[in-house]
């Protein structure tokens, strides 16, 4: 029974930490497409001043019906793409192993937004420019380009024939990390226009190695 | 009246010839039921390497391949000094189905095994059939940098 119940275990840890890993890759990637859209729409509002808004807003003569709209999707694409993102992973994790649940797994306050494209609107005055990266510390840390995904995965320990009798009572526990990077190979072209805090619509999603030691489960660490 | 002999010559193999034939049932049971854990988990993993192929962009084709190498020429190989005499597999990836919450950008690698085995000391035992798969989101939306424009070429 007991060469059993590890056979299952086993199984069911490989197929917990496959769900967990494709959830947060899944959510990265969510982010990198709303990291990438607001980028191309950044560029748009570029193209659509001749290349300075505060001047072409300031002198009158840009399209503000235009920049408004690209402004608004700006904003659309912050928020929904945040939501996509927790939804996608809720989804994707749901499709790969059903008989789990799996949370956010948040290391301090900062990272409580955690599905948070972390972007704000850059602002001269009253007047709403582009959008830039919100925090830039953030952003770098651990060689972080960008926002990250952090989530915890739990499952019941499988029980087969007498497994009620032989079983192990800690439950099945999987971690996975993954962050949206950015090499940003051609933001200089525009950083003289517009300064610091940009992003080239190049995102791409790659999961993170992760340890993570949890109170109460002695001496587990987990990859 | 008649006298019993009491003589114990040939009882141990008795006992042994008695009982030898239901541990090698229970062996060949463990051996089978350790052997389709390993082929699910097995192709578990495999379902994982092939999506992220897919993520990574490679064409479902050269996944598929690259999968099946995964699966049979890897250790621990499928159909190597198993108990096996015939299997059957198929590979599929495709897009998810799509429906209200997300479109059809989501990668799906699905993988179909059926274990055959012979026949233990005459009785046909009852083929299992293993059926994996592993979804993950693949395209970033990156289509490229837009300051090929000649706003940003000065």
């Amino acid at each position: 029974m007991v060469t059993f119940n590890i056979g299952s275990i086993v199984y069911e840890k490989i197929k917990l930490q496959n769900a967990v890993d494709s959830a947060a890759i899944t959510a990265a990637i969510w982010q990198a497409r709303g990291l990438n859209v607001i980028s191309d729409l950044n560029y748009a509002l570029l193209a659509a001043t001749g290349g300075d808004i505060l001047k072409a807003i300031v002198s009158g003569t840009a399209d503000m019906v235009l920049i408004r709209s690209i402004q608004k999707a700006q904003l659309a694409a912050q928020t929904s793409f945040a939501g996509a993102s927790a939804l996608a992973a809720y989804k994707v994790f749901k499709e790969n192993d059903d008989n789990a649940k799996c949370l956010p797994l948040p290391t301090g306050l900062r990272d409580s937004k955690m599905f948070s494209l972390r972007v704000r609107r850059q602002y001269f005055g009253e007047i709403p420019l582009h959008m830039v990266k919100d925090t830039p510390n953030y952003w770098e840390d651990q060689t972080r380009d960008g926002p990250f995904i952090r989530l915890i995965a739990t499952k019941k320990t499988p029980s087969l024939f007498w497994g009620k009798i032989i079983k192990f009572n800690k439950p099945i526990i999987a971690v996975s990390q993954a962050c949206a990077f950015n090499d940003d190979k051609n933001t200089s072209k525009i950083l003289k226009y517009l300064g610091g805090g940009l992003w080239d619509p190049t995102f791409d999603a790659k999961l993170m190695p992760i340890s993570v030691k949890i109170p109460g489960i002695n001496g587990l660490i987990l990859h | 009246m008649f006298k019993l002999r009491h003589n114990n010559i040939g009882q141990a193999l008795l006992e042994f010839v008695m009982t030898i034939g239901l541990f090698i049932l229970m062996w060949v049971g463990v051996s089978y039921f350790s052997y389709v854990f390993v082929v699910k988990s097995k192709l578990q993993m495999a379902t994982r390497y092939g999506v992220w192929l897919l993520r990574d962009g490679e064409p479902s084709l050269s996944v598929k391949a690259k999968v099946r190498d995964f699966l049979f020429h890897t250790s621990p190989q499928l159909q190597a000094g198993t108990i096996l005499t015939n299997s059957v597999i198929s590979i599929d990836t495709s897009y998810a189905k799509a429906d209200n919450y997300y479109p059809d950008f989501n990668r799906v690698v699905k993988i179909k095994y059926l274990i055959l085995p012979r026949k233990i000391l005459g009785i046909p035992t009852l083929p299992v059939y293993l059926s994996e798969k592993c979804i993950v989101a693949s395209d970033t939306w990156h289509y490229g940098i837009p300051g090929s424009n000649s706003v940003f070429k000065k």
